[in-house]
């Protein structure tokens, strides 16, 4: 494998630390298999050059790709793609990676489509019974997973890796800058108009540990949010429940919030296409739920069967003594 | 004017899953706005209760692509639906944006790239304003930013605000075509097998039961999920 490109999102002035952390993962893919790393992005200033180019050299590239002719606006395709895909033509990279975000949303899956590239969304880098590096991918709805070996694709591999997936690295070395020439752009007819914010639902996309409520919870939700405080979680619910006005904001549904907590701990949720397809790989699910046959055994690493009100007090108490300090169960 | 809703089949026995549902109900609320007619277009051999249900919520058609959606990768299916939106002279397409349980969240922006028109993901809601479509899209920390569109133009959609439609009392017949009928050759676009072909998933195994709250958490604990 010759050479990885990262995309870098821009927050602020700077670039996102969701983007720094994805170039720590390329960092140590690369490491391994002997590629170099670009990071291409775009600066919403020219003065700010230097310092992402500092920045990005830090966090694991080789070569930071300055775009040109991109405005400083929301990336779209219409204003950051043409200029993306050009610096993919130019380095012809074996792998491109995305920090799974807005941006990733907007432009991973048209740049995999322009390069007659293999396109892999919320993927983990794992390790496959060979010992060769690969990207984890939920499969089935989370009921099995599926391996993409990054150094023996056949083809160029497009991945968006979800933040509670990626590790930040901590490089000493400078980066090269390469200032690519604006690219012809593709015209289309689209203003950015106002941003307002959002509702509080950011608050479960970035969370280690989440308890999730189904259906199967709304007789039981102080229960459920004890066991969230108990365990330092975030407590977000299923599309059912609300739909049914219970935390309208904290939805974790395709249609909604995509997570990628460390721990996912599914309190009678049966386990939807929508709601499970909202899961990154990597995520450790556990549910709690009183049918033994219910579906989201089938994706769960440990469950316990019972009725939620009586069976989770004895779970928060567990876990409160588990989680003081000197705590044990 | 022409709108294209692109559906792929639900799964567990649902006929949409949640975006392609709430596509059809974005194009539903832009069809008389825009004065547009409504055309469904689906990919696939068991495409009839996706667009069955489009039909009766209001499409004005339904045209169904007989083909195997799973022999076929993501550009492929992208290039038949983006010759059946041409065949079609649609200037808007929507999309859901991500299918269940096979969608990896590529096909609407690839159907983009095949027609060589600007798109837009992650959209949440689409309104007709002074003869422009303003489309809300999601962002970060659930931000809402909107733009002023206009078509040509794919819509990639999330979610929706726009109503449920009524019922259709006399919905039309299911239109059939197939890939030649497109112009295009199925061997060549089979020529790349997705990816779920090639590299088949491997199960896991079913959750381990614990017999109390107690070790339910120690189980947690002792695989390192918890923080102190």
């Amino acid at each position: 494998m010759a050479s990885v490109l990262v995309y870098i999102d821009r927050d602020g002035g700077g670039p996102a630390e969701a983007s720094r952390r994805a170039l720590g993962e390329a960092r140590r893919i690369a490491t391994a298999l002997g590629a170099t790393v670009y990071a291409a992005g775009a600066p919403a200033d020219a003065a700010d050059a230097d310092a992402w180019i500092a920045s990005l050299g830090t966090a694991g590239a080789d070569k930071v790709l300055l775009l040109s002719g991109v405005p400083a606006v929301p990336a779209i395709w219409s204003s950051h793609g043409p200029a993306l895909a050009q610096a993919a033509a130019e380095i012809e990279p074996a792998l491109i990676l995305f920090a799974a975000s807005a941006d990733a949303a907007e432009l991973a899956p048209r740049l995999a489509a322009r390069l007659d590239a293999v396109f892999v969304p919320d993927a983990a880098v794992g390790v496959d019974d060979d010992g060769e590096l690969c990207f984890d991918q939920r499969a089935g709805l989370g009921v099995a997973r599926r391996r993409v070996p990054i150094a023996s694709a056949d083809a160029p591999l497009v991945v968006t890796v979800p933040q509670g997936r990626s590790r930040p690295t901590r490089g000493d070395d400078d980066a090269g800058a390469v200032f690519l020439p604006a690219p012809d752009p593709e015209p289309a007819a689209i203003e950015a108009l106002d941003a307002e914010p959002g509702p509080a639902g950011s608050a479960i996309e970035g969370a280690d540990v989440l308890v999730v409520a189904g259906a199967g919870a709304e007789g039981a939700m102080p229960q459920v949010a004890e066991l969230a405080a108990a365990l330092g979680a975030e407590l977000a619910v299923t599309h059912t429940l609300a739909r049914r006005g219970v935390h309208p904001d904290r939805v974790v549904d395709v249609s909604a919030t995509r997570v990628a907590p460390k721990l996912y701990v599914a309190c009678g949720a049966s386990g939807s296409a929508a709601h499970l397809g909202a899961i990154a790989e990597g995520t450790t699910i556990v549910a709690i739920d009183r049918d033994p046959e219910a579906s989201i055994f089938a994706v769960a690493r440990y469950g316990l069967v019972g009725d939620l009100a009586t069976v989770l007090p004895g779970v928060t108490t567990a876990a409160a003594r588990l989680r003081a300090p000197g705590g044990a169960a | 004017m022409i709108v294209a809703v692109l559906l792929q089949p639900g799964a567990g026995g649902a006929p949409l899953g949640r975006c392609d549902r709430a596509a059809l109900r974005a194009g539903l609320g832009l069809r008389d706005p825009l004065g547009a007619e409504l055309v469904a277009i689906s990919l696939g051999d068991d495409t009839d209760r996706a667009l069955g249900l489009a039909l009766r919520a209001g499409c004005d058609r339904a045209l169904a692509i007989d083909e195997r959606a799973d022999e076929l990768d993501f550009v492929a299916v992208a290039t038949a639906l983006a010759r059946a939106c041409e065949r079609q002279d649609a200037s808007l397409v929507l999309a859901g944006e991500r299918a269940v349980p096979t969608g990896i969240g590529a096909v609407g922006a690839a159907v983009a790239d095949v027609l060589g028109r600007p798109h837009l993901a992650g959209i949440v809601d689409l309104v007709v304003e002074d003869d422009a479509i303003v489309a809300t899209q999601e962002r970060a920390a659930g931000q809402r930013q909107r733009y002023r569109c206009r078509p040509p133009l794919v819509a990639c959609v999330r979610s929706s605000q726009a109503a449920a439609a009524g019922r259709r009392a006399a919905p039309a017949a299911i239109e059939r075509l197939g890939l030649s009928e497109l112009g295009l050759e199925a061997e060549a676009l089979r020529s790349r097998a997705p990816l779920s072909a090639s590299i088949p998933a491997r199960p896991r195994d079913r959750a381990e039961l614990c017999a109390s709250g107690a070790e339910f958490l120690a189980r947690l604990g002792a695989d390192d999920l918890l923080g102190g």
